[in-house]
């Protein structure tokens, strides 16, 4: 027996709020919706609401990124608060989160809508790559520190 | 950095929509991916931020109630850790008190948030000298988690003495005269080698004199002659499948070779690969035959498994069990009397009584099926060779050093 949680019944809402739109908008956005889905079977076996607010928000965020651009912000941020937890978003001891996630955001926004949008996918995977590269790299660099005198 | 199930979650969800939005050249998919992205990446840099700030604030300490115990004496430990912790981060510090150590269940986690120390209790298990192997820090917050392993010196301490400390294997002699130095050899009446010649004391074995020395002086001549000090080694090489485990079994075993040939008149080198002799060298003096002998070794196969081989203490434990008018009593004791002694085993006891040792010193990864170094115990003990057990680092934790009680356990 599969139950319901209020998170589902919001995401669900979500789902038809933003399915609606985007059938209006641009079918062929409907996309986002097995991300969604896929998104809550995932949260469910893992008991782990947030993953299910974000992948069920995201097809609402690209709808109202089809009404306005800078508008589409709001969503973005209220969703990813909504799946992180508020406290989590900014951290005032450690700045560089939040640096990475505005100044990022604002260099997508200035940048992307007048790319092509395919070219603009590339860019973005090949910097993501780049960045898990960096990460990994620091990664290993921190356990040198550790294992030498360093600290 | 391990991500969590949410971090997978967002990370894919990210690049699914950047995907989908470029491919269908939808601008609003791509930038609802991207931000979806920037955000994960902004938790990393923040993850690692506190993993920093942890690693550079920490200051660690163990103490232990005893420093010198008997074998199986009981040891409180107490760890206690300070750390400076970013909000939202969760720390724990996981101690390591390695192979020769035993204890009950887990050892409990110290919470850094909650609690600056723990108490615990362990058992010393092997004799001699026994150090910690480390211990490691768990960081995890919503997104990310990572382990860092403490394994230095400072990690490791305080160094227990378990008495009765074991027989020393590779003691370097104290310096008795010219040229003894590196021979470790020492007068000794039961020796066979001569030494020197001086004259007849009362009180001296009058089968030591020198009968043609004496009478070249006319006096009473006696021979002082040189034995052995210390043990003389029988290495057992016992071959994992796991490569990284053998290149340090090997270059540890030949160096303990050369330091051993370098004191000693000989020594014997068994090479095995679980229940498959693979060389055997007995009493060798030349150090470049041995390690010939271990450098180009076949790749390694196990012919023989002894999947949970019943030791008779194993099956005496059985039959104890099991009701008395039981038909498994029957069976087990016929196991027991037709089976005899295990080929191998009485291989390892042939090549033991044909090695001039007085030690055995077993290197072994201690993976897969462990019976046969249970054969090689037994065979020793049967020989009457004392234990001496070389392990690496990756050791699976106090499972096995109970059935083999060795003299000593050394983490290489």
């Amino acid at each position: 027996m599969v139950g319901i949680s209020a998170d589902d019944g919001i995401a669900l809402l979500f789902l038809l709020v933003s399915g609606g739109a985007l059938l209006v908008l641009d079918p062929v956005l409907l996309i986002a919706w097995p991300i969604a889905l896929a998104g809550m079977l995932v949260s469910r076996r893992h008991d782990d609401q947030g993953v299910a607010r974000l992948c069920g928000g995201i097809p609402l965020v690209v709808a109202v990124g089809y009404l306005s651009i800078p508008l589409m912000m709001v969503p973005a941020l209220l969703l990813i608060a909504l799946a992180a937890g508020p406290e989590n978003l900014l951290s005032k001891r450690m700045p560089m989160g939040g640096l990475i996630l505005a100044g990022g955001s604002l260099l997508a926004l200035l940048s992307i809508p007048g790319a092509d949008p395919f070219r603009a996918m590339l860019i973005v995977l090949i910097l993501a790559g780049l960045l898990s590269g960096l990460l990994y790299l620091l990664e290993h660099a921190v356990r040198r520190t550790v294992r030498g005198d360093g600290v | 950095m391990r991500p969590t199930p949410l971090s997978r979650a967002i990370g894919a969800a990210g690049i699914l929509t950047v995907a989908g939005g470029g491919a269908m050249g939808s601008t609003p998919g791509v930038l609802a991916g991207t931000l979806i992205l920037l955000f994960l990446f902004s938790r990393a840099a923040v993850f690692f931020a506190g993993e920093k700030m942890v690693i550079r604030s920490i200051r660690t300490e163990r103490r232990c109630d005893n420093l010198i115990v008997r074998q199986y004496g009981l040891i409180t430990v107490t760890l206690s850790a300070k750390a400076e912790i970013p909000e939202g981060m969760a720390v724990t510090m996981h101690d390591h008190p390695g192979p020769g150590f035993s204890w009950f269940g887990l050892l409990p986690p110290l919470d850094l948030r909650k609690e600056t120390e723990i108490r615990y209790h362990i058992r010393a298990i092997t004799r001699g000298t026994v150090s910690f192997h480390g211990m490691a820090l768990r960081l995890a917050d919503r997104y990310f988690g990572s382990e860092v392993r403490f394994g230095r010196e400072e990690d490791r301490s305080p160094i227990i003495r378990v008495q009765p400390q074991g027989s020393p294997v590779l003691a370097i002699g104290d310096s008795l005269g010219y040229g003894d130095a590196t021979s470790r050899r020492y007068t000794s009446p039961s020796g066979t080698v001569v030494r020197s010649f001086r004259e007849y004391m009362p009180g001296d074995d009058t089968r030591k004199i020198d009968w043609k020395a004496t009478a070249k002086r006319d006096q009473l001549i006696i021979r002082e002659t040189f034995a052995q000090r210390g043990e003389v080694p029988v290495i057992v090489l016992d071959l994992s499948a796991d490569l990284s485990d053998n290149e340090r079994l090997v270059g540890f075993s030949a160096g303990t070779i050369e330091e051993t040939l370098k004191v000693s008149h000989s020594v014997s080198l068994l090479v095995i690969a679980g229940g498959t002799v693979l060389r055997f060298m007995p009493n060798e003096r030349q150090a470049h035959r041995v390690l010939a002998a271990i450098r180009d070794l076949p790749s390694v196969y196990r012919d023989h498994h002894f999947y949970r081989y019943a030791a008779p203490s194993d099956l005496a434990i059985r039959m104890k069990a099991a009701p008395p008018n039981s038909g498994l009593n029957r069976w087990y004791e016929a196991v027991h009397q037709i089976r005899g002694i295990p080929a191998f085993e009485m291989e390892c006891v042939r090549a033991f009584s044909r090695a001039r040792g007085r030690s055995l010193l077993l290197f072994s990864a201690c993976t897969g099926d462990p019976s046969h170094l249970d054969m090689v115990a037994r065979a020793a003990r049967r020989i009457g060779l004392s234990l001496h057990l070389r392990i690496p680092s990756s050791f699976p934790e106090g499972y096995i050093l109970s059935s083999l009680s060795p003299d000593s356990v050394e983490v290489i």
